[in-house]
């Protein structure tokens, strides 16, 4: 459905031009970002603060109170500050698929809470280029989803690393075995966005990870325009505002090298 | 009408004609009009857009007939439609309107006449793309079947009595997603609108003309599609199924009007007015951006009409000459039950709208002033407002007002045309407007790898403001039998470019950070067409 708000702006190409335009932006305190992924091999909370629009710096990881994963039993694992604002458990922790657990991070004495549930890993097949008809710079990674039973609705959220550097993050609906297109892939004189084109022999690795309905609402939203997603962390003082998300995830992964195609 | 008319133009951007004549002396006569623009042909030359397709055209007759010396019947049909093509349909949007109507009058001697009519119109757009083997589509329309009784009394020169019902079956689809691949997703919604309404225009011998009457409007939301239960976060708890056509919901509402001229002169009056409106049909703006594939809402079990109260004052004058003419309005008014979009949530979000839709209230105030010099060789007018438009919903910008889409603080037109001779007259006109409310990220946040952007203020900030100045000459020549005009013209003379979309880029290879990117639509545009007229 995203695919309306491609024609849109598209359509407005026709008879457009682009230019860089000058807005005084307003700043305001930094807000606690949290991005927690817990996995059958791994987990890791990663906390950060937002900075003004016209810092061009990363931010830095911060320190907070308290990091803690609590499984569905009860039992609460807490997480060491490692550096740059990771967070890690001393060892594993256990998951099981249809389980729900929380993430529990405290920060001035507020405490952020947000839960995630392991789904049933979605199987794919090995993705390919394809070209899309849209227009002849465009290629198109398609794969298909194997086992989801009909009538039966699950969400993927698939990444792709260009040569070891993010490439592509998005996430989507998957709906019985049908195929999967999870983005466009530039292959011409971009002149434009040197890293957004492809070369033959470029590293492309995919990860494709099986999400509950909540992280993919949150997904899905914060990659909207002139919006801001629903707050994923249900704080312990109402009102105050916290960014991110705490993924539990299991996944697939592809690895490529990447060569043109003749279009078809 | 005795004679045979035609008015015709052709351009370089768009040709047009309007042709009118009996078809039975003093029975019957005809009305044709059609406008056809082709902005493509100057694409055609060009590598990047030659296979394009960029054009509107609309087509508007009229029939009317006179079985009887007090009776008139009209036929009408209008259709206008935008195209917007490349790539051999490869991607496409398409959007309209289709209506057609017929109505009857009849003047039962002097002071009693009762109009009929039967009105069929369609709003539709679609919008396809072809992605690989999928074809995917979105699509939807509002349609009108309407009936209406118009019954006018003028019991005296001074008193005069309007009455009438209508009845309105409007169906909605909001959005249908078609893909190749067998993905549908639909929401339709029909509803009947019955009004009912009673007027009356009082003329006194002392300078107050007193306009009041109230309208009555029942509302039947109806089945045949799904409607909803939502809980306290939107999600939707219960699909409910009714019978097509069973009613679903019924609202009510009463909405009374009182207007007041009084003439302090013969050349000054003022005025005072109060009116209530409700809609039952509530388009939705998407980001705050106006667009044909916008989606709509109807009444519904969860979805509340829109009312709006209305109280303006104002005051006219004009010179003793009437050369001049001058103007000022002052209006305020309060809105109930204002729908936006939640926060991540835009128009493909989900089909179900309800599902992304939190209600609220809106206010809009301010003051018009007009001016007009209607004589002499030089005319043209200066119009100036100043308002505002604000709405308030649980759940967007903290709770707090915000500025509405719609506001629009500084709106002034400035349109001059001066007569050289018999055949050369100039005219140019000026607009500005106070660039559109938009919401953009105070704050930016690295998550997943990517930067993301944090808005902090629903409509906190404004795009630049829209002006433009468009000038144009006219050559007449009145031949005996035709009258043909030359006109060059240019739109956007300065080629300003007007913000058209906003959008933000994040580049930490610069010292600011971010990129803050306006697209635009057109720029400076020369025309010239030619008019023959008989």
């Amino acid at each position: 459905m995203k695919k309306i708000i491609y024609i849109l702006a598209i359509a407005s190409t026709l008879v457009s031009c682009t230019k860089e335009i000058e807005l005084d932006y307003n700043d305001i305190d930094p807000i606690p970002v949290i991005e927690g992924h817990l996995t059958p091999e791994y987990a890791e909370v990663k906390i950060t603060n937002t900075r003004n629009m016209d810092d061009s710096t990363k931010t830095a990881g911060i320190r907070v109170d308290d990091v803690r994963i609590i499984s569905p039993d009860g039992t609460e694992t807490p997480l060491k500050y490692q550096q740059d604002g990771c967070y890690r458990p001393d060892n594993k922790i256990e998951t099981k698929t249809g389980e729900t657990y929380n993430l529990k991070v405290t920060i001035n004495g507020v405490e952020y809470l947000g839960s995630s549930t392991l789904m049933t890993k979605i199987e794919i097949t090995e993705p390919q280029f394809l070209w899309a008809n849209l227009m002849d710079w465009m290629q198109i990674l398609e794969f298909e989803t194997t086992n989801i039973p009909e009538g039966y609705e699950a969400y993927g959220w698939a990444r792709i690393h260009k040569n070891g550097e993010i490439y592509f993050s998005d996430a989507g609906k998957c709906k019985g075995d049908s195929p999967f297109d999870i983005g466009l892939y530039y292959d011409s004189n971009m002149e434009n966005d040197e890293e957004a084109i492809l070369h033959n022999g470029d590293i492309i690795k995919l990860e494709f990870r099986t999400i509950d309905e909540k992280t993919y609402h949150y997904l899905a939203e914060y990659n909207q325009t002139n919006n801001n997603p629903k707050q994923f962390f249900t704080p312990s003082v109402e009102g105050k505002v916290c960014l991110g998300f705490f993924a539990v995830y299991d996944s697939v992964k592809f690895e490529t090298v990447y060569q043109k195609t003749e279009h078809e | 009408m005795e004679h045979i008319g035609l008015n015709a133009s052709i351009g370089l951007l768009s040709s047009k004609f309007a042709f009118d004549g009996p078809i039975i002396k003093d029975k019957a006569s005809f009305f044709l009009a059609a406008r056809r623009t082709y902005f493509e042909l100057f694409l055609k030359p060009t590598e990047k857009y030659g296979d394009k397709v960029l054009n509107f055209y609309d087509v508007n007759s009229k029939i009317t007939v006179k079985p009887s010396k007090n009776g008139t019947l009209n036929l009408m049909f209008f259709r206008g439609r935008d195209n917007m093509e490349m790539d051999n349909h490869i991607a496409e949007v398409h959007w309209g309107n289709t209506a057609a109507a017929a109505d009857y009058k009849h003047n039962f001697g002097r002071s009693f006449s009762a109009k009929t009519s039967i009105v069929y119109s369609n709003y539709d757009f679609v919008e396809s793309m072809d992605v690989l083997k999928v074809r995917e589509s979105f699509d939807g329309y509002l349609r009108h079947q309407i009936a209406r009784e118009d019954i006018a009394l003028t019991p005296s020169e001074y008193q005069k009595i309007n009455l009438g019902f209508q009845f309105d079956h409007i169906d909605l689809k909001s959005g249908e997603l078609k893909a190749s691949n067998g993905l549908i997703e639909k929401e339709n919604r029909n509803g009947d609108e019955i009004s009912f309404w009673a007027g009356e225009d009082i003329k006194t011998n002392f300078g107050l003309e007193v306009s009041f009457g109230a309208r009555g409007v029942i509302f039947n939301a109806l089945g045949g599609n799904p409607y909803y239960n939502l809980d306290a976060d939107g999600l939707i708890t219960d699909t409910l199924f009714y019978g097509k056509g069973k009613l679903v919901k019924r609202y009510f509402g009463l909405e009374p009007r009182l207007s007041m001229k009084y003439e302090l002169s013969e050349h000054q009056s003022i005025k005072a007015g109060y009116c209530r409106t409700s809609q039952h049909i509530q388009n939705i703006l998407n980001n705050g951006m106006s667009s044909p594939i916008g989606r709509s809402v109807l009444s519904s079990n969860i979805i509340k009409p829109q009312t709006a109260d209305q109280i303006s004052i104002g005051y006219m004058a004009e010179t003793k000459s009437k050369t001049y003419e001058f103007s000022v309005e002052a209006y305020y008014k309060n809105i109930e039950n204002v729908y936006d979009y939640k926060d991540g949530k835009n128009l493909v979000s989900a089909i179900e709208m309800e599902s992304l839709l939190l209600n609220g209230k809106g206010r809009a105030y301010g003051v018009e002033l007009y001016a007009k010099k209607n004589l002499g060789n030089f005319t043209g007018w200066v119009s100036y407002t100043l308002s505002w438009a604000e709405n308030k919903i649980d759940g967007l910008n903290n709770n707090e007002w915000y500025t509405a889409s719609n506001d629009r603080r500084h709106d002034i037109s400035i349109v001059g045309m001066y007569k050289i001779n018999h055949k050369w007259d100039l005219s140019a006109t000026w607009v500005y407007t106070s660039g559109q409310a938009l919401t953009a990220p105070s704050s930016k946040y690295d998550i997943d790898e990517w930067t993301h952007y944090y808005y902090a203020e629903h409509n906190g900030y404004r795009a630049p403001a829209y002006h433009r100045l468009d000038v144009g000459i006219n050559n007449t020549k009145e031949r005996p039998k035709y009258t043909r005009i030359w006109s060059f013209g240019v739109y956007n003379l300065y080629n300003h470019y007007n913000p058209y979309l906003i959008t933000f880029e994040n580049d930490d290879e610069t010292e600011t950070g971010t990129k803050t990117v306006q697209t635009s639509l057109f720029g400076l545009i020369p025309s010239v067409t030619y008019t023959i007229k008989f």
